[in-house]
């Protein structure tokens, strides 16, 4: 076994699926490194939605989490050469893109300004919501967007670091061992930094949840 | 929405899962393309910066960091040493000197030596080298070696020569002058100090500009002339032993004055500067004035004023 599938092998433990993925990603990296520039559309394609999600609930801005995947797709397409396949592709994009998102939270620390995106009435979601309205009720519409409001909020009262963890395990739904890849941390500091921040999300949303 | 109390709220896990439901409408991913489309085609025909070479042989050297820095701070804490032993002071040569009124030897040879600022002069093979023989003024010194017994006066006699340009050549000339082989027994003890050679320039310099305050100042150097009658006629620096009387110097007013001013002026001076700073720590110190300073500075409100 290679050093490369080792190393894959230490994040994608957990989930047969990813390892696939990231198989197949890396059919595309190749492609794209032997000079097929057009495979790197498929690439954009699979992670637009799932880069933007994550840059979204970091910023909880839509049209700074716009920028920031973009400026994730370049970066990533620029250095697509020094990219040896030792991690899954969707953490070493997701890497750059929290990497932007961190600096660019840092320079724009005091300006917080919040654009909302519509709130998809899923099937989770309308559960979600189902319990905590009246299903008549007439304003649904208010108390989601209230909902949406206090979720932000909560988040954006955490640290960055904490917000990154949250965000990519509960919202997202990354692995502990991924989001240690993503973030550059040990798998502890995941997990102490998941459990700092529950703890900080419940006391915030005490109302809403059951505690 | 239902009370706080409801037993059928979401856990928080379930609630935070409901960000995921928050998705941009098509009509975003149609602008979101063409957007990246531009900035990717603007990223690739942009010039890259002329550091951008720099950063990446930076990455390139990065694993080399370490060991390099640990070696870039071996190779400077040898040099700082070797620096350290290379600006070891060295003391300048003098030449002891232990004159009589006889014929000068080698007086080239020292001349040369001193000149070139070497080591020791190696008095005893000097002497036993041919000559020239003059009859000339001599310079009368003590040594510390000669007579363990002498003053601070008498202990820096010898080095005067050096430093007096008038003297220098009839002070060399009598440097060797009939040196013998049994009084240079012991030359090679004679301490040498960087700041006795110090001490004996400015004593030469003052001796020279003002050979009567000197003498007033109680200098056992004083001219004095041999009691050859030719070396008579010419003066010689000469240290009087220990058990000889100081010679007897007239003191005139003058020489009162300017040696009362040369002894009173510094300390007179250094005591007015230390009354002044002892009163400037006394002021900025006081209690009151730090109170006073401490009251300029107001808070109110939301305003910080400042009374002068």
């Amino acid at each position: 076994m290679s050093i490369t599938t080792k190393a894959l092998d230490k994040t994608l433990v957990a989930s047969p699926e990813r390892r696939q993925e990231a198989d197949s990603d890396m059919q595309l990296v190749k492609r794209v490194q032997a000079g097929d520039v057009a495979a790197f559309d498929g690439l954009i394609l699979k992670y637009r939605e799932r880069l933007f999600g994550v840059l979204y609930n970091l910023t909880s801005n839509r049209e700074d989490a716009s920028d920031l995947a973009q400026e994730a797709f370049i970066k990533a397409f620029q250095s697509i050469n020094r990219f040896q396949g030792q991690s899954a592709f969707f953490t070493w994009l997701y890497r750059i893109g929290i990497n932007g998102a961190l600096t660019h939270l840092r320079k724009n620390r005091l300006r917080s300004f919040f654009s909302f995106e519509k709130l998809h009435d899923e099937d989770h979601a309308s559960e979600i919501i189902n319990q905590l309205t009246d299903k008549k009720s007439a304003d649904r519409s208010a108390i989601i967007s209230e909902l949406q409001e206090k979720l932000n909020e909560a988040l954006q009262k955490l640290s960055i670091k904490h917000r990154t963890v949250v965000t990519l395990h509960e919202i997202d739904g990354l692995s502990h061992e991924e989001i240690a890849e993503v973030a550059g941390c040990s798998v502890g500091t995941v997990r102490s930094r998941l459990h700092y921040a529950k703890q900080l999300l419940q006391a915030e949303l005490k109302p809403y949840i059951n505690a | 929405m239902k009370s706080p109390s409801s037993p059928g709220k979401p856990t928080l896990e379930s609630l935070l899962r409901v960000k995921r439901a928050e998705r941009p409408e098509p009509e975003f991913w149609q602008q979101f393309e063409s957007e990246l489309r531009r900035r990717q085609l603007a990223a690739t025909i942009e010039p890259k910066p002329w550091w951008l070479g720099f950063a990446a042989l930076s990455r390139k050297a990065a694993p080399f960091g370490m060991p390099v820095g640990a070696a870039a701070a071996l190779a400077l804490a040898a040099v700082v040493y070797q620096t350290g032993n290379w600006t070891t002071v060295e003391a300048p040569a003098y030449i002891p000197v232990v004159a009589s009124n006889n014929s000068v030897q080698n007086v080239s040879q020292v001349v040369a030596t001193v000149a070139d600022n070497s080591d020791r002069v190696d008095v005893k093979s000097m002497a036993a080298a041919p000559v020239e023989t003059i009859e000339a003024p001599v310079l009368v010194a003590s040594t510390e070696s000669a007579n363990p017994e002498l003053g601070n006066n008498e202990k820096i006699s010898p080095v005067v020569s050096e430093y007096i340009p008038e003297l220098q050549d009839t002070a060399f000339a009598s440097l060797s002058a009939g040196l013998q082989q049994d009084e240079l027994v012991g030359m090679d003890a004679i301490e040498q100090s960087p700041s006795k050679h110090y001490i004996a320039y400015n004593l030469a310099t003052a001796r020279s500009n003002n050979p009567e305050l000197l003498s007033t100042a109680g200098m056992n150097l004083s001219l004095s002339s041999t009691g050859d009658d030719q070396a008579a006629s010419s003066p010689v620096l000469a240290a009087a032993p220990v058990n000889q009387e100081p010679e007897k110097v007239e003191v005139t007013p003058r020489n009162a004055r300017l040696l009362a001013l040369v002894n009173a002026t510094p300390q007179t001076e250094s005591a007015v500067v230390s009354a002044n700073i002892a009163r400037e720590q006394a002021v900025r110190l006081n209690d009151d004035v730090l109170y006073a300073s401490a009251n300029r500075l107001g808070l109110g409100g939301d305003r910080l004023s400042i009374s002068f």
